[in-house]
């Protein structure tokens, strides 16, 4: 299952990002940020086998029981891949099951600011949030 | 109890005799009970040993083969001609870089020795593999960067007895103390040998002393030359070999050992001796370097290879000829290894091998969980952020942007000072702190503790406190003109513009990328002061923040590590990530004690954040940083903002890109005026160090609920492309915009608005 959700965040090309902040002559027509992920060219930001594959032994590691070592696998994928949205998910997922309910709020509110509007990526963050927000009110 | 008293009276020689042994019993026990405390207690005393960022090697990271080549020399990796097999070593050729890793126990897990090939195209790495196949990822074993020792200076770093080379212990036997393994802690021949060339020549130069001696000489540091402490030291030498094993103090002789000062800390044994001159483990030097570690212990100072190279040559080829002349070398080999130069680590090479600026934040964010003596004595493992190829490039355009600003001004009576820090912009990690112009200095460290005017630095708080009311875009149009604000303790403030012109109405955009004085004091006031001062407080700033109108301009002091801090809550989208110097720190075993995860707080909302942060791009791509853009690599999109104080005080300047945050300070220690502005001071430097850095470009998503808008720069009015002096900028998708006259929207534009009209009336 989560082999799953890796795959499928891996596959979302973060392709929204094409906006302003490349040189003044890129944006020929600015881009909109209401507009789903499928519209926009592809700007071809999957994420690195490197990212990949430290998010897989991350993973493992959790399901092993080792989350501090889990947690630290994580962080080297997120000094590879600090801006995909997969690294910041996986790390709200882990507080989350370590009961640090308002990190992992605020891992999905970052997962969430890195994912294209109606991209999958979002979806999930916002799922991330919503449990974060509902293990804090109990 | 002994002797009577009419015992005593009888046989006065007797009676002293015993009370001579009684008090030289009593004195013997004092020996011994100090001297086996020490040598007990010596065992336990470690410092923290810190360690910089492992390198991660993994097909597609920014790495030129130079670059790979610098950190392995670094690391006193050895370049072999052949297929490289020790740990250790490594060999580049055209395209490729084959190296096998040193094991490494790491706070996660322990990594074996790996043998790697990495291929390189230009300026990234293309491939990773070993002989089985490709390898996603892999970590070089890290830099040791420091330690934290306590305040007496002493330094150390602890080899057991299998990974001292048996090399080392014969040499050190063969030059030092021939009958080692046959006396019982004095050497009466050597003694006798001593003291007749003592005799003959007039003073006592000649030492003696076996092993054992000197290292209790070392224990007690005392360097005077007089009878009672030889006799005191043979005391204790004898006392010594009756409770422990040779083993055991020549174990204790190669850590203890004092083999060197850099600054105020003294380098003590073969194993830290070997970092500082090598940059390797012990276990890897070459016998041409371990002869001069030998040849070292006669006299750090005399025979430094730095200060005294044909002195400390001549001494290690004596070294190996003693070698030869035994027969623990053969001459052939004792031969070859006279013929290499002294080959210690040239610091100068790439950036010094001791960071001081950086311990420093690394020591004040353990104390408040470590005890001092913790850190210093018990052998604990720090791991760091700090990225040593990032810290040498600040440390040398620092030193070279000071150096040429000063050529500026010829006649000026001192020094320009400065700082720099590098922070990671999504993790929030320090990677380089310089405190000083001069690399290694051991000192006040401004860029913690220099608490400066930060001009307008501040003035993105003033403009994200404004979109933030919701009142505002950046193509909302503000007055420049002059004004008077009248203050609470009487008379008047009268800010002026830098160019002591005003510019009329302006939009928010232009006022905040060209920095204008009027409009920003202005839209200050109209928000007020309390939001200013929160929102500053909230990105990180000072907790506490005098509420006086010069607050909108900057008359608020902070450090150049707490202005870090800000600018990475800008560079991070709003969120603030607390800044790091430690991943994590491991007992003397190995076991980890404690992590420092990353932890963050969505400080600020991302609709206001990501039109600021396009304002502060504009101001590197045409504003009053529009210098930085020709010095820095074409592609990287970059943001900032310059600062400067009243009376040019203080030169400053605060930028990111996708990858890194950085922030540099100029000015007089005592505060006199520089005359630097933050573009024609702290950004030359800033440039020329994120030139080097191969930083990826700043590049956020677009958040929901904004567009992108073609807006004439100097009206706000919509315009396009083909028109003049146009900018992108991200506005909330219901504002509307009068149209400048001529440059309304094209038809493009027109129905790609009307297509999202439909589809949110569908939704």
């Amino acid at each position: 299952m989560r082999t799953c959700l890796l795959a499928a965040l891996a596959a979302i090309s973060l392709t929204a990002c094409a906006g302003t902040f490349k040189q003044q002559e890129a944006p020929a027509s600015p881009t909109t940020g209401s507009g789903g992920a499928g519209r926009v060219p592809d700007a071809g930001r999957s994420l690195s086998p490197a990212g990949a594959a430290l998010i897989e032994e991350s993973q493992r590691q959790r399901r092993a029981g080792q989350t501090a070592q889990a947690s630290a696998t994580l962080e080297r994928a997120l000094r590879i891949e600090p801006e995909h949205p997969a690294v910041w998910q996986e790390l709200g997922q882990l507080r989350l099951e370590e009961g640090n309910f308002a990190q992992a709020e605020q891992m999905g509110r970052k997962a969430l600011s890195l994912s294209p509007a109606g991209s999958l990526a979002q979806s999930y963050a916002q799922q991330l949030i919503a449990d974060a927000q509902r293990a804090q009110q109990r | 109890m002994l002797l009577s008293r009419s015992q005593i009276r009888r046989h006065p020689v007797l009676a002293f005799l015993a009370l001579f042994s009684l008090l030289v019993a009593g004195w013997l026990l004092y020996l011994n009970f100090s001297i086996t405390q020490k040598f007990d207690g010596r065992r336990w005393d470690l410092p923290a040993q810190v360690f910089a960022r492992p390198l991660e090697l993994y097909a597609g990271l920014d790495l030129t083969a130079a670059r790979l080549e610098q950190e392995l020399l670094r690391l006193g990796y050895a370049p072999v001609a052949g297929q490289p097999r020790r740990p250790g070593s490594f060999r580049r050729t055209a395209r490729e870089l084959s190296l096998v890793s040193r094991p490494f126990r790491f706070w996660d897990q322990r990594q074996p020795a790996l043998a790697l090939q990495v291929e390189f195209t230009g300026p990234a790495i293309r491939r990773l593999r070993n002989d089985k196949g490709d390898v996603p990822i892999a970590r070089l074993d890290p830099l040791m960067v420091g330690s934290i020792f306590p305040t007496h200076g002493e330094d150390r770093l602890i080899v057991t007895p299998d990974q001292t080379p048996p090399l080392l212990t014969a040499a050190l036997q063969a030059v030092e103390d021939r009958r080692f393994n046959e006396h019982h802690g004095i050497d009466p021949r050597a003694l006798l040998r001593a003291m007749l060339v003592n005799l003959r020549s007039g003073e006592l130069s000649q030492g003696g002393s076996t092993l054992t001696q000197q290292l209790v000489k070392n224990y007690f540091l005392d360097n005077r030359r007089t009878l009672w402490r030889k006799i005191r030291e043979a005391a204790m030498a004898v006392i010594l070999e009756l409770h422990y094993d040779k083993a055991d103090l020549l174990n204790a002789y190669i850590n203890e050992i004092y083999m060197g000062q850099d600054g105020i800390r003294a380098i003590h044994g073969f194993g830290l001796a070997s970092q500082f001159y090598f940059s390797r483990p012990l276990d890897e030097l070459a016998t041409h370097q371990l002869a001069l570690l030998v040849a070292l212990v006669k006299g750090p100072g005399y025979y430094s290879p730095t200060r005294h190279p044909a002195r400390a040559r001549e001494r290690r080829n004596l070294v190996l000829q003693i070698l030869a002349d035994d027969g623990i070398l053969t001459p052939a080999a004792a031969a070859s290894a006279q013929q290499q130069a002294l080959d210690t680590w040239n610091s100068r090479q790439a950036g010094s091998s001791y960071y001081p600026a950086f311990l420093q934040l690394v020591r004040q964010q353990l104390s408040t969980e470590y005890r001092d003596e913790d850190l210093t004595g018990a052998g604990l493992r720090v791991f760091t952020a700090l990225d040593p190829l990032v810290q040498a490039s600040a440390e040398a355009q620092l030193a070279a942007g000071l150096k040429a600003l000063d050529g500026r001004k010829p006649d000026a009576e001192q020094k320009l000072a400065g700082a720099a820090v590098i922070s990671s912009t999504q993790s929030g990690e320090v990677l380089a702190i310089v405190g000083d112009r001069r690399a290694g200095f051991d000192g006040f460290n401004r860029a913690l503790a220099a608490r400066r005017p930060i001009g307008s630095l501040v003035k993105p708080a003033v403009y994200l406190a404004a979109l933030e009311t919701g009142r505002y875009t950046l193509a909302s149009v503000i007055d420049d003109s002059p004004i008077s604000v009248p203050l609470a303790t009487g008379g008047t403030w009268d800010p002026q513009n830098y160019d002591k012109e005003s510019h009329g109405r302006v939009t928010l955009l232009r006022a905040l990328v060209e920095s204008f004085n009027l409009a920003t004091v202005r839209l200050g006031l109209e928000i007020g002061l309390d939001p200013v001062a929160d929102t500053l407080t909230r990105l990180g700033g000072p907790a506490q923040i005098n509420r006086f109108p010069s607050l909108l301009l900057g008359a608020i002091e902070m450090t150049p590590l707490q202005v870090t801090q800000v600018y990475g809550t800008l560079a991070n989208g709003g969120f603030l990530t607390p800044l790091r110097t430690v991943r994590s720190v491991v007992d003397a075993t190995g076991e980890p004690l404690q992590r420092y995860p990353v932890a963050i707080a969505q400080v600020a909302e991302p609709a206001a954040i990501y039109p600021l942060n396009q304002a502060l791009t504009e101001v590197i791509r045409r504003g009053t940083a529009r210098t930085a853009r020709d010095q820095l690599p074409p592609q990287l999109v970059a943001a900032g903002k310059t600062g400067t104080s009243d009376e040019y005080r203080d030169s400053w300047f605060a930028g990111f890109t996708g990858e890194h945050v950085m922030v540099v300070w100029v000015g007089y220690d005592d505060n006199q005026p520089t005359g630097l502005t933050g573009a024609s001071g702290a950004l030359g430097i800033w440039t020329n160090i994120m030139g080097e850095l191969s930083s990826a470009s700043f590049n956020p998503l677009l958040p929901g609920r904004l567009e992108n808008q073609w807006i004439d720069y100097e009206t706000g009015l919509l315009s396009r492309p083909a028109c003049a002096d146009v900018v992108a900028l991200a506005l909330p998708t219901d504002t509307r915009l009068q149209s400048k006259p001529g440059c309304g929207p094209g038809l493009r534009q027109l129905g790609r608005r009307a297509r999202r009209w439909l589809e949110e009336k569908a939704n």
